[in-house]
């Protein structure tokens, strides 16, 4: 059962064996497995059960609906940089392309061997975890009746160039290329945790108490023994009632790379000094393609097509469907002039960049207050980035674009064939760009010690028991490629030990 | 959420500054025509304080630079968004994201642009 503030206006206690904070690719993993182990699982999480025809009217209704602080989340540094996650069952997975990468061996060598985590997340145990996924979760290249002409572009362009992509594989069954990922897929074809694992769970015996907050931890001496909180109106912001959930074999928070730091800082844990830093993200930024033909970006597999070409080099390059709602802000112009863009939105093609982003960040904040990320790219990070826009306009002249819009401060707002050299003269400072941080890493994470990090390779905070995070706030650094795959697979792996350790 | 009756009156004229009634041969409608400032209004009761307060201060800093007055309201916008100064520019960008945001959920809009069509499958 999902129950919200509706059902409990005074509040409710309640006791299972593990109970699990946040409902994403994390909690939604570790739930399918500890409840498949006979586990009694109570799932905490702040947002709502999506409403899709709520969420499938608009892009504004959904980002009022599901999305965290209503999409208007940003880091704060140099620049403001939109932070977008999801809040409700099924937390980002329920907003984001179904991208599934599995870790490739040199981004395996990196995140986590490097830091000495090869014992504690062995690869092959995560590619046994990725078959599971796969399977559970249909995921599969995109269709080519699904690609639309968007991905279709970028594919064109890619294959002119001689450049390294492929179609982009998808937890979803039978796509219908509506674009319209970000609103929860209106056609309820993506598969994200809140229609898959998250009810599996439910079957299983799993309770969801969703739009309530988690607050605190309920401790005994050095060990967790619940979590408390309140449930609230999402749509009013107002207090409900009071909730405690007495967990008899541990909290495990999987609430993300923002909230998880949050939470725990309400506890004294070992390794305070680590908890809140490292704070990685993949920046990127996108490249606007004009072209003679009708384009109509918004439709298609929201992210079909992806070029690897540069991957070695901390840059990935994706097609993105999207909607003018979101992707005509870029456009240039004020008044009639801006008009002119909104226009020929459908003859535009928009292709992103992604960077493995070397600079930290921060996170602080306090339980059911909007989270302060502090967080400016270095300018070897920009450099990244602005090497991408030059292959993404690149790959529009390839597929035939008239024009690309790259958005930079300072450069005109179209450029042509011949203009490209400019982009590469673009200053590398983060307030000249439109940046956008997805895929976030690094606040909590683990190491043997407490000196290195705040979580041990058995997935609990240093200094205290039964307490496990399993979320991507335990990756000591960004991956280079979409994490959800792996997100999901480290989560499933710290639920095979915590389902071991508690039989 | 309510708005002042003036900052309602602000908003419309900056919100048709940015996308202006009849200046476009497809796009017809201006953004006050097409819902905005009621979008405007319902949206920021959705938004956490902060984002709140900041896109009341973005209509108050636009509405600083001119007189209450589309035309003027325009000026102001364009001369904010070639601001060397980067707090000025993000002003801009706030407000296109709301505006753009609130009049593509107008239907007579998105019948234009035929954004509630499915995509054609190939035969």
């Amino acid at each position: 059962m999902i129950a919200t503030w509706r059902d409990f206006p005074d509040g409710t206690d309640d006791e299972c064996d593990i109970a699990v904070i946040g409902t994403g690719a994390a909690g939604g993993a570790i739930g399918k497995v500890l409840t498949d182990a006979g586990l009694d699982v109570v799932f905490v999480e702040e947002g709502p059960p999506i409403d899709h025809l709520r969420a499938g009217r608009s892009v504004a209704e959904a980002s009022r609906h599901i999305f965290r602080d209503g999409g208007t989340q940003v880091s704060m540094g140099r620049s403001f940089i939109p932070v977008l996650q999801g809040r409700c069952v099924g937390g980002s997975t329920a907003i984001n392309s179904a991208i599934c990468w599995r870790i490739p061996d040199d981004a395996y060598d990196r995140a986590f061997a490097r830091f000495g985590l090869a014992d504690a997340l062995p690869l092959a145990d995560l590619h046994r975890q990725y078959d599971v996924i796969e399977r559970d979760l249909d995921v599969h290249a995109v269709s080519e009746a699904a690609l639309g002409r968007n991905n279709a572009l970028m594919r064109a362009g890619a294959e002119k160039l001689g450049w390294t992509g492929q179609v982009t594989r998808r937890n979803e069954t039978d796509c219908e290329g509506s674009g319209r990922c970000i609103q929860s897929c209106t056609g309820g074809r993506k598969r994200s945790v809140d229609v898959t694992y998250i009810p599996h769970a439910i079957e299983h015996g799993a309770r969801v108490y969703a739009t309530c907050r988690a607050e605190g931890f309920v401790t005994a001496r050095k060990r967790v023994t619940g979590v408390h909180g309140h449930f609230w109106d999402p749509d009013t912001g107002k207090a409900g009632g009071a909730m405690t959930v007495r967990a008899r074999r541990g909290v495990v928070v999987a609430a993300s790379a923002v909230q998880t730091p949050i939470l725990l800082g309400t506890l004294p844990i070992d390794g305070h000094a680590h908890l809140g830093e490292h704070f990685r993200a993949h920046p990127g930024t996108g490249v606007a393609g004009v072209y003679d033909e009708t384009v109509r970006p918004w439709l298609g597999a929201t992210q079909g097509f992806e070029v690897t070409h540069f991957r070695d080099h901390g840059i990935k390059l994706e097609a993105l469907c999207i909607g003018p709602e979101l992707g005509s802000v870029r456009l240039a112009g004020i008044g009639a002039s801006f008009m002119e863009g909104l226009a020929e939105f459908d003859h535009l093609a928009v292709w992103v960049v992604a960077a493995r982003a070397e600079a930290e960040g921060r996170v602080r904040g306090r339980p059911g207050h909007a989270a302060a990320i502090s967080y400016t790219p270095s300018a070897g990070d920009l450099r990244k980035v602005r090497s991408g826009m030059r292959s993404l306009a690149e790959l529009h002249f390839a597929a035939g674009a008239r024009w690309v819009q790259p958005g930079i401060h300072g450069l005109p707002a179209r450029l042509g064939r011949d203009d490209l050299g400019r982009i590469d003269d673009a200053p590398l400072d983060a307030r000249a760009y439109s940046l956008v941080a997805t895929h976030l890493f690094g606040t909590a994470r683990m190491a043997p010690d407490s000196t290195a990090g705040v979580v041990g390779t058995d997935f609990q905070v240093h200094g205290l028991r039964g307490l496990f995070v399993v979320d991507s706030s335990l990756f000591p650094t960004n991956l280079g490629v979409n994490p959800q795959h792996t997100i999901m697979a480290v989560a499933m792996l710290a639920g095979e030990r915590i389902a071991q350790a508690s039989a | 959420m309510r708005l002042w009756a003036w900052e309602r009156r602000r908003a419309a004229e900056i919100f048709d500054g940015m996308l202006p009634p009849g200046a476009n041969g497809r796009f017809f409608l201006g953004a006050r025509e097409a819902g905005v400032v009621e979008f405007f209004e319902a949206h920021l009761g959705f938004m956490p304080a902060r984002t709140r307060w900041a896109m009341r201060a973005a209509v108050d800093v636009v509405g600083a630079y001119a007189s209450v007055h589309r035309d003027g309201a325009r000026g102001a916008l364009q001369a904010l968004a070639r601001s060397p100064i980067y707090a000025m520019r993000e002003v801009v960008t706030l407000l296109k994201q709301v505006v753009c945001m609130g009049y593509f959920s107008d239907l007579r809009v998105r019948d234009e642009l035929g954004l509630d069509r499915p995509l054609e499958r190939p035969a």
